[in-house]
């Protein structure tokens, strides 16, 4: 798998008409985040304050950042790409785009030679670009700022090329402060790590994470299930050509989306956003996903897509508006990690996700859980405490468990079972017989040393047999429901002639 | 003591609170926001509080809580997707407490032991800060809202036989300035099918040999 960037430079700067002999910055959340020529010679940079580079450059210009023009000036370099050079053009965002180069540069004669051509073919129509190729997108879009002009990292040296990045450069907030406070700070040392140590204790992203450092693509491709298909549609009728409702549907197919690929526990690496117009004709563009960006990131991307085609002329001529809007996702992979935003039914809170991770990072992944139901009998086994993060490893599957008992459940369920010692009136021990009748009727309970209560009420034994087929796993008790003088009723069971109490009623 | 029957409603604007819930002892109908409130000691009642807290779907976290259990927090109404859980902060409990509370409108909280004055201070001011109901299990000097069990009975078992049917609890609420007066109340706490509501009927006769049978599903 080889990859290729294409980076048009200064794309917001361009696409706002501004011109690189004038000093101009687009401003995006208060920070610099793209500028002219002229304003870089005088010391403006990216991420720098605005404050601070108007410092540098008094007669700085400034603009807002406006994606959606830059999504309708850009189509039209996708067009001339995707003629010239190959079809697969994958957005990044507007002024950056990944495509599969073997292909490409096979026909060409080798991706030095690519590379000359899309240069050309991109000189020639006045935009400023540069080239970059490695064996991942990651990898690439790092090469393409890398040296003069953009590397190109030979096949099987990516992850030598990648080893002295800083661990910033993954973009995960989370790990970027953990792992210098580790005294790893290149993704060189992040890779060198025992893999299943990053597993067990930073959780699935950042094993993921790791294969990125390493050179590799983050989750395998599943290749099962390949012929299910998640897309979602949209169907308009009448044809619509105005854009707002498309955008508005837009939004609600993108949440649909989403809860289809996180049900099925998948991940897309791109989206293909799909539009039919009356006629017949689809007009289609793919953008990177990767399971980064949010149902509303989605939307506001489809939104500019479709108002880069209005603009482009792509809707109007003999068509009479959208009949269909389709996303399709592309390159499925298992989700084992939390870059999903979504759990259950509902999407977390952008505060909680965040606060977990920094409770994770302060005290382990497993230290931050959320419960979940399972199956089984006791009430120990019917919740189970996930990491937060971790998707389900197996889904739920509700079957009968006779033996399961009734609501009301136990408010205080011990992790451990407790010792507990139950006597009769006579103060001898309570047996469980082999026909499962108690020997008789207890008098009082002491639980894990405690002085001992009366018993006013109880009721069972159960016997329990579980597992019995595997040796190694069996278990044979009996349960025991008692409430005692002191207002409290327990769960209790025996085990090889031992009571324990298993949870507190209240 | 004021005793709060069942037909009154607690005076409250809010249209959505169902009558008969725990909301009826409660000052104004619902738990403060940006407040510490403690449940006596009862794993149940702070439940009841927490489903209370968080019933409009509200993130909630749990920290210190290891025995908390799922099921009958599920059945009080708490939803468990929306949730998180530290069972063992260790000794950092109030940096992870801080945490939370900037990110859940509700948090509870398990035993954490001998708590020094300026650290219970220290968090209430963040709570208040932060507009977090923090609902504590033990009892905590800057607590505005008291709630504990004054007396339990747990019905359904004979002897021998039957099923634990629910808890019969009398709940006293006392708390500062406009709570002052105290209220008190007798509730399922849980009821049959895990709910918690306040009593309608009065109390079956007590007699050991006689339980109502009721029907429960397998499975």
């Amino acid at each position: 798998m080889r990859a290729l960037v294409i980076w048009a430079m200064d794309w917001p700067v361009v696409a706002a008409g501004a011109d690189h002999a004038e000093p101009v910055a687009i401003i995006a959340r208060e920070r610099v985040m793209a500028c002219s020529k002229e304003a870089r010679r005088q010391g403006v940079k990216r991420g720098m304050r605005v404050r601070q580079a108007s410092g540098r450059c008094p007669q700085l210009r400034l603009l807002d950042r406006d994606p959606e023009a830059e999504t309708r000036a850009f189509e039209p370099v996708l067009r001339l790409l995707e003629k010239r050079i190959a079809p697969h053009m994958e957005v990044l965002r507007p002024g950056l785009i990944a495509l599969p180069s073997r292909g490409p540069a096979r026909y060409f004669g080798g991706e030095p030679a690519l590379v000359e051509h899309i240069t050309t073919v991109l000189t020639d129509a006045g935009i400023e670009a540069r080239s970059g190729a490695a064996d991942t997108v990651f990898a690439a879009a790092l090469a393409v700022r890398a040296g003069q002009g953009g590397q190109l990292v030979p096949a099987g040296q990516t992850a030598d090329f990648l080893a002295p990045y800083p661990v910033g450069v993954l973009g995960r907030p989370r790990l970027s402060q953990l792992l210098p406070r580790l005294g790893i700070t290149t993704l060189g040392a992040f890779a060198a790590l025992p893999s299943d140590r990053v597993l067990g204790r930073f959780g699935h992203d950042a094993a993921a994470a790791q294969r990125t450092a390493r050179g590799l693509e983050a989750r395998p491709l599943n290749t099962s299930g390949a012929d299910v298909d998640y897309s979602v549609a949209e169907a308009f009728e009448p044809p619509e050509d105005n854009l707002e409702p498309v955008a508005f549907i837009a939004k609600a197919l993108a949440e649909q989306l989403h809860v289809r690929l996180a049900r099925a526990g998948a991940v897309c690496a791109r989206l293909q956003v799909e539009a039919e117009v009356a006629g017949g004709r689809r007009l289609s563009r793919v953008w990177r996903h990767e399971g980064r960006l949010s149902a509303l990131a989605v939307a506001e991307r489809v939104r500019w897509q479709i108002a880069a085609w209005a603009e482009t002329g792509q809707l109007d001529a003999s068509s009479a508006g959208i009949t269909a809007l389709r996303l399709v996702p592309e390159g499925l992979s298992a989700a084992t990690g939390r870059q999903s935003l979504l759990f259950g039914p509902r999407i977390a809170p952008e505060e909680l996700e965040h606060a977990a991770g920094q409770l994770q990072a302060m005290l382990g992944h497993r230290a931050v859980v959320r419960p979940e139901l399972a199956g089984g009998r006791g009430p120990g086994e019917r919740i189970v405490h996930i990491p937060y993060g971790d998707a389900r490893s197996r889904p739920l599957v509700e079957g009968t468990w006779p033996g399961r008992l009734p609501a009301p459940h136990p408010a205080v369920v011990y992790p451990a079972p407790r010792p507990a010692q139950l006597v009769g009136a006579d103060g001898g021990a309570v047996g469980v017989s082999g026909r499962t009748l108690l020997t008789q009727a207890p008098a009082a309970l002491s639980v894990d040393g405690a002085a001992p209560v009366a018993v006013t009420g109880w009721t069972g034994p159960w016997p329990v047999l579980e597992d019995w087929w595997i040796p190694a796993q069996a278990r044979r008790l009996a349960r025991l429901q008692v409430a005692c003088a002191d207002g409290r009723a327990w769960l209790l069971h025996i085990q090889d002639g031992r009571w324990a109490v298993e949870a507190l009623y209240g | 003591m004021h005793v709060v029957s069942p037909g009154e409603q607690g005076p409250s604007e809010a249209t959505g609170l169902q009558s008969g819930t725990l909301s009826n002892l409660l000052p104004g109908g619902r738990l403060p926001q940006g407040a510490v409130v403690s449940a006596g000691d009862d794993l149940p009642l702070l439940i009841a509080l927490a489903a209370e807290a968080a019933a409009d779907g509200g993130a909630w976290a749990a920290v210190g809580l290891p025995e908390l259990g799922g099921l009958a927090a599920a059945d009080a109404g708490l939803d468990l997707a929306c949730g998180l859980a530290v069972p063992e902060p260790g000794r950092r409990w109030p940096e992870v407490l801080a945490t939370v509370c900037e990110a859940a409108p509700v948090v509870l909280l398990g035993p954490v032991g001998q708590v020094a004055l300026r650290t219970n201070r220290r968090i209430a001011a963040r709570v208040r800060r932060s507009g977090t109901t923090l609902l504590t299990l033990q009892d905590w000097p800057e607590t505005q809202l008291r709630l504990r069990v004054a007396e339990a009975r747990w019905d359904g078992l004979g002897n021998g036989f039957g099923l634990l049917a629910g808890r019969r609890a009398r709940v006293v609420v006392a708390g500062r300035g406009a709570a002052a007066q105290p209220r008190h109340a007798e509730m399922w706490l849980p009821g049959p099918d895990g709910s918690v509501r306040l009593i309608t009927e009065p109390a079956a006769s007590v007699d050991a040999d006689v339980v109502p049978l009721r029907p429960v599903t397998a499975g």
